[in-house]
């Protein structure tokens, strides 16, 4: 499916960044990556289309990623003593979509994603799909949408960002 | 006319394609996409197969080619087509034509397995006649699925292959999908052509635009003649041979009960009034046979030349009155019941029971004692009223959706009379659960996956597979001959389906008495009066006692301290920005739990008898959200001014149906507590749309549901954090009780409806009393028991 670009390495690398920056938890680096107007989007129903009308886990404004962000470092943030951690393990990445003039693509990655705190660790299976789009010479996240594969189930606390 | 086979092909294991020409070499009569030719077989009888015509038209074919799967249980007319060399001549009919295609419409063509070959015949003729049409071929697997390479190659677009093992048919959405004043034409098995009928009918097709052609003829015989059945309404049906009972009767719009039509299932079961049926099944016994009243009408046939039939009597339709009181089988009364036998503190002992809850303090066995929460399951979970689903989600005949009880599962499915039915979801001959996914749709009947047991939907047994092999038995003497059994009693209240699985206890009317005005409240708000489930619910685990969740929903002093991460975080961003407007949205969500103490003790909390309540009476959290454009006026519409308005002036907070769940009515939000064990809960978070209402009503909604109750949500992390401390804390030996003092002026009565201090602890009070009140009530005191 991959279609061919000229910014191939480029995106690649930038996803990977991309994770590493939340499994170092280098969360202003990582804020910095996003457009302002984007969304973060983990969606409850199975191929779910429609963010408004049914339940999501998350869709996040700018002012929901921020508020994510700062919350982790609170002194009362008591759900965060001890931290948690993280770590996404990343498949190679599609790159479904490339508009090299307009500097837009759609890339499809799949990961596995690991969190832990204490003694619990959670393994989720999750497919990002990120909208990425060139602004000053550089890639940013318009939108990100991440899809568990078992979205139907329950869950316990996931704290940190799959 | 004599055919003579000219070639054969091998398209999957079990597939041929046989091509004839006429054994004298002259041209062959042409025919219309949908005909076949019948086979005469000798002793095997005759057998018919579709013509497959690849061209688009057959008005000069040069030859008949056939697609012929080996049947390996058939009765080896399909295996005899197999064997047939190149060169051998076999006997044939003309073409017919008993599914021919309508010319004037767009056209849906289903196929299911080798129902594949009269539709390529359809699709090619479409093609060539460049009429819109769409061509769906469902197989068990790709590689039992024939034709399809060819098939593709020749429809493109048109052609679309679902396999049962990856992506199965969904036939609600093929026929959703179809172009307006569509007919669909479906060829496969039984199943699938009923599914495509009711579902094609719920869609609000006619009769006329769907056309079926089955690819199996009925087991039939040389000597089979025709009869007549009459039914209950006086109408008189002619069942010709190589039809049965069912499908004439079918055909005719009269609505049956079966499945098998093989004869061997027992559903269809039915009483003879008159004349002498020619049983042909395998599952009446032969007293059965001989007393000549019942008939299974799959197979079935008449050696008299007419039947009366009773097709609403209660073997068809009507259901057996299920004894109040099930009786057990004779056997001798054990002296000791299982659960006396492993008795441990409590069990037996009402009297230390009801000694966990002093008042103002409660003992912490209630949240973390094994045997406290076996009896909760037992006795307070049974006793009470518990809620089941919501009515929108079972909306058609035979949708269920399965859930739990406290610990017990059960099925909650809409009946054939339209009423919401709760079953204990587990088969009463070996105790296999009968249905596991979370809903679907079992038509008019379950029938168990171990062993074909099936059960109308109000769980009552329907038939039994050879069941002749429990004549005699003492299976007919015990409650599992019942069928599924049903909980003690359900109650829909406007939509939202309650059930007590006791058989005997409270009223639903008295358990909830003026608590139901928040039930009332949030349906209100549809201008309609009506809610409906949107989407799935939000699923969560926390490692702690259901009860702690209970009791947090009217815990007022916690919000300002436990959320301040997340909402005194979010206050303080928005003031960093400079107080923005418009204000994000979760300003407006999230911003309030801060609000101070003051806020809290002005919301007020009214309680009432057996353990309800709510925070929110004065106003709440929920009263300062924007309005929404076109809301009021559509409710002032329905209720008028005043009345809208007082719907609306309601704000009440959280509303606490002890003890499974608490809704939000100004939100219509309900979050539903299911123990899973003494320290572990599974909550589900459920939204409602209001039918009548603006959209962006629901879109606030579910932005409320994933803001605060989702895993992912900052302040259900904040919540969680702190059952979970409280469950690890309360196992210290450091002091036994948890207290519940705030605002207790001494000895108090739950009895009637009281408002109070909205940071009282009264709620939580109130819910021990009655979580006292229904452990006790059906417990027998152990010394009493003995004497
Ligand atoms: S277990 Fe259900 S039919 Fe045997
Ligand atoms: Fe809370």
């Amino acid at each position: 499916m991959t279609v061919q670009t000229d910014r191939r390495d480029e995106i690649v690398d930038f996803l990977y960044n991309e994770a590493r920056m939340l499994d170092e938890a280098r969360y202003n680096d990582w804020l910095a990556l996003w457009l302002e107007t984007g969304h973060y989007w983990m969606p409850l129903d199975f191929k779910q289309t429609d963010p408004h009308l049914v339940t999501s886990f998350l869709y996040e404004d700018y002012f929901m990623i921020r508020l994510r962000i700062e919350r982790l470092d609170g002194v009362r943030t008591f759900s965060q003593k001890p931290k948690s951690r993280c770590l996404h393990v990343l498949n190679r990445p599609f790159i479904d979509e490339a508009d090299d003039e307009a500097g837009t693509y759609k890339t499809v990655t799949a990961m596995h994603y690991l969190e832990t705190r204490l003694d619990d660790q959670l393994l989720l299976g999750v497919t990002a799909t990120h909208d990425l789009q060139v602004v000053d010479g550089v890639l940013r996240i318009a939108n990100k949408r991440v899809d568990l594969v078992n979205c139907d189930a329950a869950f316990p606390n996931i704290q940190l960002l799959p | 006319m004599k055919l003579k086979l000219a070639d054969t092909a091998s398209e999957t294991q079990t597939i041929r394609t046989l091509t004839f020409v006429a054994a004298d070499g002259a041209a062959l009569p042409g025919y219309a996409a949908g005909a076949h030719v019948t086979f005469e077989l000798g002793d095997l009888g005759t057998r018919s197969y579709s013509l497959v015509d690849w061209s688009g038209d057959a008005v000069h074919p040069d030859a008949y080619v056939f697609g012929i799967q080996q049947e390996v249980d058939g009765q080896g007319g399909s295996q005899a087509m197999h064997a047939l060399l190149v060169g051998q001549e076999v006997k044939a009919t003309l073409p017919k034509n008993d599914f021919p295609l309508g010319s004037d419409h767009p056209v849906v063509l289903i196929a299911g397995g080798i129902g594949i070959t009269p539709m390529i015949t359809m699709a090619a003729q479409l093609q060539r006649e460049e009429r819109h049409f769409r061509l769906h071929y469902a197989a068990r697997t790709q590689s039992l699925a024939a034709f399809l390479a060819p098939m593709r190659a020749a429809f493109g677009d048109s052609f679309v292959a679902h396999f049962d093992d990856t992506a199965m048919i969904d036939m609600a959405t093929v026929i959703a999908n179809r172009p307006a004043g569509a007919h669909v034409y479906v060829c496969g098995p039984k199943g699938m052509i009923e599914a495509v009928k009711s579902i094609g009918a719920e869609a609000g097709m006619t009769p006329e635009e769907i056309h079926v052609e089955l690819f199996t003829t009925p087991v039939t015989r040389e000597d089979d003649k025709s009869f007549q059945v009459q039914v209950n309404s006086g109408d008189i049906y002619t069942v010709p041979p190589g039809k049965t009972i069912i499908e004439v009767l079918s055909e005719e719009g009269v609505d049956l009960t079966f499945d098998c039509q093989r004869g061997d299932c027992g559903i269809c079961r039915t009483e003879v009034l008159e004349g002498t049926p020619d049983h042909r099944d395998v599952v009446l016994s032969e007293a059965e046979r001989a007393a000549g009243n019942v008939m299974q009408i799959c197979v079935s046939r008449s050696k008299s030349t007419r039947l009366v039939l009773d097709i609403d009597g209660p073997a068809q339709r009507k259901v057996p009155p299920r004894p109040v009181q099930i009786t057990a089988p004779q056997t001798k009364t054990p002296t000791v019941q299982p659960e006396e036998a492993s008795m441990g503190r409590y069990t037996g002992n009402p009297q230390a029971v009801r000694a966990l809850f002093t008042g103002g303090q409660v003992h912490r066995d209630v949240y973390i004692d094994r045997e406290i929460y076996d009896l909760e399951m037992k006795h307070l979970w049974a006793n009470t009223w518990v809620y089941v689903g919501h009515d929108s989600q079972v909306p058609n005949t035979g949708d269920y959706f399965t859930t739990q009880i406290g610990n017990q599962p059960v099925i909650m499915v809409r009946h054939t009379d339209g009423e919401v039915c709760v079953l204990y979801n587990r088969c009463p001959h070996k105790g296999t659960k009968i249905a596991i996914d979370r809903e679907g749709n079992t038509g008019k009947f379950f029938r168990c996956p171990y062993h074909a047991w099936s059960f109308k939907t109000d769980g009552c047994l329907l038939a039994i597979p050879l069941r002749k092999g429990y004549d005699g038995t003492t299976l007919e003497s015990t409650p599992n001959a019942q069928g599924m059994t049903p909980v003690g009693e359900v109650k829909n209240y406007r939509g939202f389906i309650f059930a007590r699985l006791a058989p005997e206890g409270m009223e639903f009317e008295e358990f909830f008495s003026g608590s139901l005005s928040s039930l009332d409240n949030m349906v209100d708000r549809s201008p309609e009066g009506r809610l409906e489930v949107a989407g799935p619910p939000l699923r969560y685990i926390n490692n702690c006692n259901w009860k702690m969740l209970v009791e947090n929903q009217t815990d007022t002093c916690h919000p300002m301290v436990a959320h301040e991460s997340s909402a005194g975080t979010a206050v303080r961003l928005y003031e960093e920005m400079g107080n923005p407007e418009p204000r994000p949205p979760a300003m407006e969500i999230i911003a309030p739990f801060m609000s101070p103490y003051e806020f809290m003790e002005g919301m007020g909390i009214r309680t009432w008898p057996n353990g309800h309540g709510h925070t929110g009476v004065n106003m709440s959290i929920h009263s300062d959200y924007s309005a929404i454009p076109g809301y009021f006026d559509a409710m002032t519409k329905a209720y008028g001014e005043d009345g809208a308005k007082a719907i609306l002036d309601e704000n009440r907070h959280n509303t606490v149906y002890f003890p499974s769940i608490m809704i939000k009515g100004p939100i219509q939000q309900l979050r539903n507590f299911i123990p899973l064990g003494p320290d572990k809960t599974l909550i589900e978070s459920w939204i409602y749309r209001l039918v009548g209402a603006p959209d962006q009503l629901l879109a606030r909604t579910a932005m409320y549901n994933r803001m605060i109750n989702a895993s992912t949500s900052m302040v259900g992390h904040d919540d969680t954090e702190m059952y979970e401390r409280a469950q690890e804390g309360l196992t210290t030996q450091g002091l036994e009780w948890v207290d519940l003092n705030r605002l207790y002026t001494g000895p108090e009565s739950f009895e009637g409806e009281l408002i109070e201090n909205g940071t009282s602890e009264r709620q939580m009070r109130n819910q021990f009393d009655a979580w006292v009140k229904f452990m006790t009530m059906s417990m027998e005191p152990q010394m009493e028991a003995a004497e």
